[in-house]
Formats: C-alpha cells, structure tokens, sequence
C-alpha cells in the first residue's frame, strides 16, 4: 500500500539523535553545529558535532537518524559524534575556554587591514575624542558588542571569571 | 433463499428488530414512527396489530452512514439475502447482482403457497395510512405479470382507493408487456432475494427479462399466480385486472426507482387477496431520509455500475462503488486505483454514461473502506484541490435524474471531486493519515489497547468501530 | 453550576461518569496519546494519567478532556456555564449567542489568591522539560503542548490578546511556536516587535478553566478582548491575575502559566506535526522563537493535550468540539452583528476548520457571495476554505440534511462558486499542494495561491416550517425512546437533565 506508509523501521526506539537532512553539513566528518533531538527524551538542542555514513570514521558514534522529504516520512541511518553542546543563547562555552587559555600566549594585536578605518579613527584620536586608535577602537568595538551580543560578553566575562578564581584549576588544566 | 417472516425473526435474534404492541403506536401516523427509527439509526420496527397485517419497516435500511455506528446501512439487507451481515460490502454487490440477468439458470423450483387463506377485501389488511396520506397506501411491492414468454417482475406501490381498486405506479415497461392478459399479481412480504430482484430489474432497465432467466430463480421457489409467479414465500398476493392503463390521477409520490426508468400510472381492481395465516409486510416511509426505497434503488444501482466498470476496460481497477441513501441518491462515491494521470477523468464520465441518477462523482483511493463515509466527507475538502480536483464539465450535458434543478431539462455541468492522491506525485509527497494504526508502533498500540479495554471489558460502550 | 477552573470541569466529568483515571505508569511517549485515541472514537471516558514519568512537578496529564459526547458535543460545555445537558445544536447555539451579547469584565485577583500561583519558579529554576509534555504521534518535530493560550499584548484592549498556536517544547527553557502571519497575535510579532528588534511578552496558559478555553477559539471584534466574553459564557467575571516576569495579565485559576518572550530575529525548527487536517504536515518550519522566564502552576497540575488529526471524518476531538461550540456560535453572532441575516453558522462536522455551513435566506441577490468573501478575507483567511449555504428552514447541525441539500439543490452549472481560481492564500499545513507550491516562506502562506469557494445548496423553493409536522415528530421520537430506543440522537425531546450513571 503506498499511501502514507511510514518508512522509519518499527527498531526506531533504540534511535540516538535525530536530525532533519537540511541541516546536514555539506561534507562529512567535518566540525559543525548542528540542531538534533534527544530521540528518547525528545529534548532538542544545537551541539557542535561531526556526522559520518559509517560509524568507524568517528571516535564516538552514536546512531542518527536523518530525515526528510515533504513530510520528513523519509530517513537514513547515519552516525554522529557529539562533541560540544551550545547553550541556550548559542554560546560555545568551551570554545571560548579554549581560545581565552590560548590568548594567554599568543599576541593580542588585531588588524583590521582598512585603511578607511585607519583614516577615521586617526581622526577620531587627533581630534581629541581618544588617546590611540587602539583606545577607539576599543571603545567601539565592545559599545557595539554589549548591544548586539550580551550573552557572548556575559559568557566570556563568566570565562574569565573562572580562570580568575581558580589558579589551581589552571595549574592542572595546564599540566595536561 | 430467506422468506420474509423468516427474515425478520432473524433480525429480532440479532437484536435489531423492535416490536410495538397495538395500543402503543396510538394515532401516530406509522410512516412518521418509522423515519424517526431510521434517522436515529435506530432498529428495524414490527408493528403488531389486532386488525390487519403486521408490518414492518426499516428492513431494508439501516444507520446512518454519517454517524458512527455498528452496523451498515446494508447490513439488514445482506442478511436477508443469506449473507453475513458484517460481510464486504463487494460480496453484497456481487450477489445482487447474481441475481439478475443471467447466461443459464437451472430453472425455478415450484413450492407449495404459503399464502392459503383468503383475505375478505383488500381493505382487511388494514395497510397504513401515512401522514400525508388520503388512503391506505403500499409501498415495497412487487408486482408480476405472465406472459408466453414467462414471468416479469418489477417495483410497485400505490393507494388503495375505495374499496377494491387500487392506484399505483409500476414501471411503463411493465405495462407495455401486458398483453391481453390483463392480470398483474401483487406480491407484498416477498422474500428479501426477490424484493431485490424487481428493484435490480427497474434500475437496470431489465424489467423485460423474464425472471426464468435471472439468477433469482436459482434461489426462491416459485409458486403459478393468475399474475404470473411469484415466490412461494410471500406473505399477501393480491390479484389484480388492470381497470384503467391511462387513469387520470396525479400523486406526486415516488418510490426512488422511478428516478431510474420511466413509471406509468395504473388503476387496478382487485379479484383475489390471499395470505399467510399471520402475515406480516414491509413498508417503507417513501420520501422520508433514508427510507427502504432509497436504500434498495442505492444499493441497485451501485451493483450495476460496479459490474459494469469493471467489465468495461478489461481489467477491475474499481473496489467499489456507493450510492448513499443520505445524499439521496445524488452522489455517487467510487474509489479505484487511478492507474495514470487522467484515469479520474474516464471513470467519471463512463460512471455519468451508465447511470442517469446523478450529475455529482467523488472519486477516493482504493484504500478508503466504503463503510467510511465520514473519511470521504472530509477528505474532498482538504485533499482534493479546490482549485483542480473538483473539475466541472461543459454546461451540455443532459440533466440528472434525481437533483431537484433543471427538471425541464435543461442541459447543465456535471461534477467529479478527485479526491484521490495524484498518480504522478512521489510517495514522499504523500502525507501520511493521522490513525491508531500509523501514528503509533505496534508496541505502543497493544499497550494501549491492553490499558483502554482492562477498563471496558466487553462493554458495548467501549466498542471500538474502526478497528479493520 | 458553571465551572470556573479546569479542576472544577474535571469535577463535571467525573460526576457524569465520564472520566476514567489511569494509576498505572503510562508514557508521555506516544503511549497517552494512543489511550486518548481509543478513547475518543469509542467515545468513552476522557482518560486521566496520573503517573506519567518523573516530573518534580507531580502533573498529570488529561487527553483530549474537550472531547464532546458523540450525539451532543456541546453538552459539557453548556454544563460548565450552567446551562442544562441535552440541548439540541440550535437550542445551545441561541443560549451562547446570548451570553455573548452580554459580556462582563474580568477581576484582577491579588497574586496570593490566584491559585496557578502555588508553586513558583524563575530564572534558573525554569525547566520545562519537568512537566508531562506528550509525544503525540510517531514522527512529529517534538513534544508538543497543544491545548492552551497564548497570551499576547494589545494596545487596544485592557487584557492582552487570547488565541491558540501549537507548540514544540526544545529545552528547558526554549520552545517554538506556529506562528502563521495573517493571525493577529503572528502579525504584530512579524510586523511590529520583530522589526524594532523589541522581544514580544507572551504567557502560555495551559489548563484554563473552559469559558477561557472557549473564547480563545473565538473570533472577537477588535477593541474587545476575550477575556470579557470569558465571562460573559460563564454569565460572572473570570479571574485573572498579573505575571510575575511581564505586564500581561492570565487567569488565576490555570493549571500551568509559561511566561516569557518571543525572541525577535531568532528562530528554532517546528513541526512536522500531525494537525487539524488529519494528516501528518511537514517539513519542520522555522518559527519563532518562545524564551521562557517563568513557570507557575497549581499543586499537582493537571495537563491537558489534544490528540490533533483526529477530529475529521468521524472523529472527535477537543480541537474540533471547540470548533462546534464556541467558534460556530461566536461566527452566528458575528455574521449577524456584520449585518449577514444568518440563521447559523456551524463547523461541517467531518473537518475540523476547513468547510462551514451557513443557513440562511437570500435575502438579496449576492449575499452569500458577500459573505463568503467577507469571511475569506477577514477571520477565516488562513483556515476556513469552504461554505455550504442552506436555507434556514434546513438543520444546520444536522449533516445528513446539509448532504442532501448539496446533493439536490446545488446545480453544478450554476451553483459553485469560485472553484477552479487560484488567488486566494492558503495555510500550508494543505496537503494538496506540492512541496514547491508551498515554497519555503517561513512565515504565512503558501507560496502558491489556490481557491477559497462555496457551494449555493438554498433550494429555490425552500420547505415550509411545519410545525404540525414537528409536533408529530417529536411524539413519534417519544413513543420510540418509551418503547426503549435510546434517547441519545433525537433532538426534539423536552430537554432533561443529565444525572450521573444516566447512560444507556
């Protein structure tokens, strides 16, 4: 009978993850976010995660289904490796983890390569408004940040906190 | 081969048939007793009386199509034609028309009269006055006549007027084969098989066919008549010489045959009324929503064109069709296998060829049951496109029978709603039905079941209708 | 005695023998879902589980407690506003169309009386993922509520905006919602909120008491808010009580209150879901985003849900039973007081929103040409395709008459009306059009245009008004239920209290 026949097998309770086929990556195993549900729980969340046809070209793999069509009554099996989840304002906590610990050691030099931003801010400076380019630029740049992107600074200041408060902890960390 | 008072303790075994005592039905007019049964879907009805016949209606009808229920509305039908009344609805279809027309037949087998005792007048049955009715009236009749080439049947009904003279309206074929023999034998309290016979005869335009060529005379014994034979079973047969074959009365009403075929008015005299010792007959509240003469025509009709589409093009694409008695016989529903784009298109319009009683067509997928008339209500709302699936033709086609518009007439557009899923679509496209059977895995569907039926042990109340 | 809580409805149903409780663990996953669907076409008990997986909350969660009885739908309805059981459709319809002529204005309540404010929880404490939330059927989105209101500002009312959009729980503290533009409360998020970039409050109230649940379903003129033809069904004043986290204000006695805020420019994925065509729609859509900033409820709330897709055909759900008794005597009236001389305007009862049925008289030529539009381009725009017109003296309520009349009266040459166009928007949730028909449009209508039509089923010689008829009618129907033929389906019996047990 063609009408309406479910084509998920009737084992899809032992199902991981679930995904729609749009969200897919365009290649394989690479790094990407991506919007799944819990398929037991149904709980549904964005996680950083790396997705496989096969589950050996992953370390951890789990199952996931993949659906789509018109009606999403069509699916494949792949495999997914979680390897991050993304919090509720999108915030890749780790990844921020990870990149302040870097900053540590490496130089803090930003360049915009715009000589039209070069020419403003000079302005700006020579017109008494900052003491350095590097001042204005500052001043803007997180003016416009608090506005547009709270949680990322409101995350990284968490971040930093951490680090702050816990010297020990970082001792580890940086032992490993 | 099922006589009719036999039929009827059948229904009463199965708990479907009501008897009222004299004294309860009062001044009630019985044909407004008896649509009120079938509009509540409610059991087939015995009138015991002290004077008269018995009667009973709603045996040839049943619940409404559009509520939810037990039962069909060919239910007591198939019953009375021998057949499990929770059967397929196709076999009820099937063995209608097996009745009909047929290549050879054994012959009738004769029986002895089970109508042995002679009625003083016609009057004496003390058959129902309806409440629109001047006279007593008859309805389910089936008449016959007798010729040398044999017996003709056909659907008959009428008033009895004064004291041995009848009017009624019978088929105009019928009366065209009246050959100096005069005599047409009404037969009332007919064997199901038979009723079914003169109805299947008028709708399909084969009152010529001599009953010794149909499939009914395989079934029901047969007993001579002055009118020709009829069924040994039958409970009243009135004999009758026709008195007048151009009378001049006007009756506006119809039995739903006459939708199918041209009907002529007869006065008739009465000669002869003979019954079973406690006779009992059929009436149907003709006119009235879901009356007995609606179903009967309906179920007719849709046996017919069932056999004729699927003998039509060399192969059976059709699973059934269906005239409901609750449209009034003015929509025909169909559902097939649409075997390529434009498939709809044929059907509708060689369904429009072979039948005259309605201009209005809904085809559904093959997989709709046709116990589910509430799906179709639904579906040509929300899966037949209102802008392409409800295609209306030419305004030349010639003008239905049974719709109350352009009776003069007047050519007009037909319709046929394709509610049915597009051929050519993918089956990803097709969006899946929101059921018990598709919206849940079988696990959880015996879990559920397990859980609703420990707190409704075989409780009618918990009966579940749509289980397949 | 009408109802002023869901608890108090609950009470109702139990007293009418009408609730069966489930002690036993049954799973938000699918498993409620699929007793609530035997239950509903059995038209048995509406089913109550009480332990349905761990939640901190100890809710309960109650399928399709809207479904109305077979024969009389409205019936718990007119009991919960304290009109008797047993009316016919057109007796109950007179009765709410007076009620709704005299509104009455909601209380305000003080936060410690209002009884959805037992237990309390902000911020952090927010998790949504603790209540029942069912799993309605295999393959949608996600877990879904799907019987509540949404509680939206208006500046032009006192209450805020009452309607009903489904929605898809993610996370503990994220869902999303259908919103469709071309509803009221989806375009002022589309058109207003969202282009200033302002985050729109809303409050999600699940398990209001029924005249809320029934004026959230109806269509009120602009200015006015539900809230007061709430109290005007229930003939006293509902209760409402002001948000913890934002300005809107809710009624007390809910079972469950989601407040937050619609995130502009953000979206999560909704559906696919099996909805009130009775079919499984998908693809998942984006839609906007619920940021939830509070949850209060009631001690032991109790859930409702909806099994959706079931209310067509001969199904019944609550979804559909709101259609027939609130929507259709709110479209009577409303089509009145626009100057449309209906008789009544009543859902087609084998489709959920889709075809109504109008009774009325041409009173002059092209009226229902008038109404018809009228309707497809103000409140019936997204949902309502179809009209059937019948004379008044035919049964609106009754199908069986609505087919015949179509079947007799409606001449295909000359009778339908607008079939065949294709410039009228359509909800795409269809399952007519193709995948590309639909488009990808995130918000509002499909991408292609199809047909809003309706059918002139009036006869051109409408039958008289018999009253000597009725009269014999309603005699015959008695004498069949003395002789003991169950009193469920005739209409013309004196109206008689239901006690409880009375059940045949």
């Amino acid at each position: 009978m063609r009408h309406g026949t479910h084509d998920r097998s009737e084992e899809a309770t032992l199902d991981h993850y679930i995904t729609a086929e749009e969200h897919l990556p365009d290649e394989e195993c690479t790094e990407t976010t991506l919007q799944i549900t819990d398929a037991e729980t149904k709980r549904i969340f964005e996680a950083r995660v790396r997705i496989a046809r096969e589950p050996d070209e992953l370390t951890d793999p789990q199952r996931l289904t993949v659906v789509t069509g018109p009606h999403e009554t069509v699916s494949k099996e792949w495999y997914v490796e979680l390897l991050d989840e993304i919090d509720a304002a999108g915030i890749n906590e780790d990844l921020l983890r990870r990149l302040a610990r870097e900053q540590e050691t490496t130089s803090n030099i930003v360049n915009t390569r715009s000589d039209d931003l070069k020419v403003v801010l000079t302005y700006l400076v020579e017109a008494g408004q900052y003491e350095s380019t590097a001042e204005a630029l500052r001043e803007l740049a997180f003016e416009r940040l608090a506005e547009d992107r709270p949680a990322l600074l409101e995350a990284y200041d968490a971040v930093r906190t951490e680090f702050e408060a816990d010297p020990l902890r970082r001792a580890l960390m940086d032992q490993e | 081969m099922i006589p009719f008072a036999q039929y009827l303790r059948g229904l009463d075994g199965d708990d479907d048939l009501l008897t009222l005592a004299a004294d309860e039905l009062a001044d009630i007019p019985p044909d407004i007793v008896a649509a009120e049964a079938l509009r509540a879907s409610g059991p087939a009805i015995r009138y015991d009386r002290a004077d008269g016949v018995d009667l009973a209606s709603g045996v040839f009808s049943g619940p409404d199509g559009m509520q939810r229920r037990d039962a069909q509305p060919w239910s007591r039908l198939a019953l009375g034609l021998g057949l499990d009344p929770d059967g397929s609805f196709v076999s009820v279809l099937e063995t209608i028309m097996g009745l009909g027309p047929a290549g050879q037949t054994d012959g009738p087998t004769y029986d002895t009269q089970a109508a042995s005792r002679t009625v003083d007048s016609v009057q004496a049955l003390g058959l129902p006055q309806g409440a629109d009715d001047v006279w007593p009236a008859l309805t389910l009749g089936m008449a016959s006549i007798a010729t040398a080439d044999g017996t003709y049947w056909a659907p008959i009904h009428g008033f009895i007027v004064g004291d041995e003279t009848f009017r009624v309206r019978t088929p105009a074929a019928l009366a065209a084969l009246l050959d100096g023999n005069e005599t047409i034998s009404i037969a009332l309290g007919v064997p199901p098989a038979a009723l079914m016979t003169a109805y299947l005869l008028a709708v399909t335009d084969h009152v010529a066919v001599p009953i010794q060529a149909c499939g009914v005379a395989d079934d029901v014994p047969l007993v001579p008549t002055n009118g020709g034979l009829v069924p040994s079973a039958t409970e009243v047969v009135i004999e009758t010489t026709v008195a007048d074959h151009q009378p001049d009365f006007q009756s506006d009403r119809r039995e739903a045959w006459e939708y199918c075929l041209e009907s002529t008015p007869l006065a008739l005299s009465v000669e002869r009324v003979i019954a079973t010792d406690e006779p009992v007959v059929p009436f149907s509240p003709v006119g009235r929503p879901l009356a007995d003469d609606l179903q009967l025509t309906g179920v007719a009709t849709a046996a017919t064109l069932y056999h004729r589409v699927n003998n039509y093009w060399g192969i059976s694409p059709v699973e059934w069709v269906l005239l409901p008695a609750e449209a009034e016989l003015g929509i025909c529903v169909v559902a097939t296998d649409v075997l390529y784009a434009g498939f709809e298109w044929q059907l509708a319009n060689i369904l429009f060829t072979f039948s005259s009683l309605f201009d209005t067509i809904i085809i559904v997928d093959e997989d709709v049951a046709p116990t589910d008339l509430g799906r179709v209500l639904g579906d040509i709302w929300v899966k037949a496109h209102p802008s392409r699936d409800w295609i209306f033709s030419d305004a030349s086609a010639p003008a239905a029978q049974r719709p109350r518009y352009r009776q003069d007439g007047q050519t007009g557009s037909r319709l046929y709603v394709n509610a049915a899923w597009d051929p050519r679509w993918e089956d990803s496209y097709i969006a899946p039905r929101v059921t018990f059977e598709t919206s849940f895995p079988p696990a959880v569907r015996e879990a559920a079941r397990t859980a609703w039926r420990t707190r409704h042990d075989g409780d009618a109340a918990g009966g579940d209708h749509d289980r397949q | 005695m009408a109802a002023d809580s869901f608890r108090d409805y609950l009470q109702l149903l139990v007293a009418d023998d009408a609730l069966v409780s489930f002690d036993e663990p049954v799973s938000w996953d699918l498993e409620a879902s699929a007793i609530t669907m035997l239950a509903n076409r059995t038209d048995g008990e509406v089913p109550l589980f009480e332990s349905v997986g761990a939640t901190d909350s100890d809710a309960a969660l109650v399928g399709d407690p809207y479904r109305g009885p077979r024969s009389r739908p409205w019936d718990r309805f007119a009991q919960s506003f304290g009109l008797s059981a047993g009316l016919s459709g057109a007796a109950y319809y007179d009765a709410i169309i007076d009620r709704l002529r005299s509104p009455c204005e909601p209380r305000l309540l003080e936060p410690e009386r209002a009884p959805c404010k037992d237990v309390v929880h902000t911020g952090a404490d927010v998790d949504l993922l603790s209540f029942p939330w069912p799993y309605v059927h295999r393959s949608d989105g996600g877990r879904y509520s799907n019987l509540h209101t949404i509680v939206a500002p208006d500046p032009e009312t006192e209450w805020g905006r009452w309607s009903s959009h489904r929605m898809m729980i993610h996370d503990d503290a994220l869902a999303s919602l259908l919103f469709l533009a071309g509803e009221q409360v989806p375009n002022r998020y589309y058109y207003e909120y969202e282009p200033r970039g302002e985050p729109m409050p809303v409050a999600a109230v699940v398990g209001a008491e029924p005249a809320v649940q029934c004026s959230t379903e109806m269509w009120i003129p602009t200015g006015r808010s539900e809230a007061a033809f709430a109290g005007g069904l229930k003939d006293r004043p509902v209760d409402l009580v002001a948000c913890e986290t934002n300005d809107l204000s809710v009624p007390a006695t809910a079972e469950l209150v989601i407040e937050g805020h619609v995130l502009p420019n953000e979206r999560l994925d909704e559906g696919p879901f099996g909805d009130y065509f009775g079919y499984m729609n998908g693809p998942r859509r984006s839609m906007p985003v619920f940021a939830v900033d509070a949850i209060t409820h009631r001690a032991e709330p109790r859930v409702p849900f909806c099994v959706e897709g079931t209310g067509v055909g001969y199904g019944q759900n609550s979804s559909s039973t709101l259609q027939t008794a609130a929507a259709g005597p709110d479209a009577t009236l409303g089509l009145q007081a626009a100057g449309f001389d209906v008789d009544a305007a009543v859902p087609w009862r084998f489709t959920s929103r889709t075809v109504w049925v109008i009774a009325m008289d041409r009173s002059y030529p092209g009226v229902l040409h008038e109404l018809a539009n009228f309707v497809f381009t103000t409140w019936g725009m997204l949902h309502i395709d179809f009209f059937v017109f019948v004379d008044s003296t035919v049964d609106a309520h009754d199908p069986r008459a609505v087919l015949t009349a179509i079947a007799l009266n409606a001449d295909p040459d000359t009778d339908f009306h607008q079939f065949g166009v294709e410039r009228m928007p359509k909800v795409p949730l269809n399952i007519y059009q193709t995948p590309d028909e639909k488009g990808s449009a995130d918000v509002g209508t499909s991408k292609a245009k199809t047909a809003k039509a309706y059918i002139d089923a009036t006869s051109d010689r409408p039958l008289e008004d018999d009253a000597e008829t009725e009269s014999l009618r309603a005699r015959a129907q008695q004498l069949l239920v003395d002789a003991g033929v169950s009193p469920e389906p005739f209409e013309l019996l004196e109206q008689r209290q239901y006690g409880g047990g009375d059940r045949r």
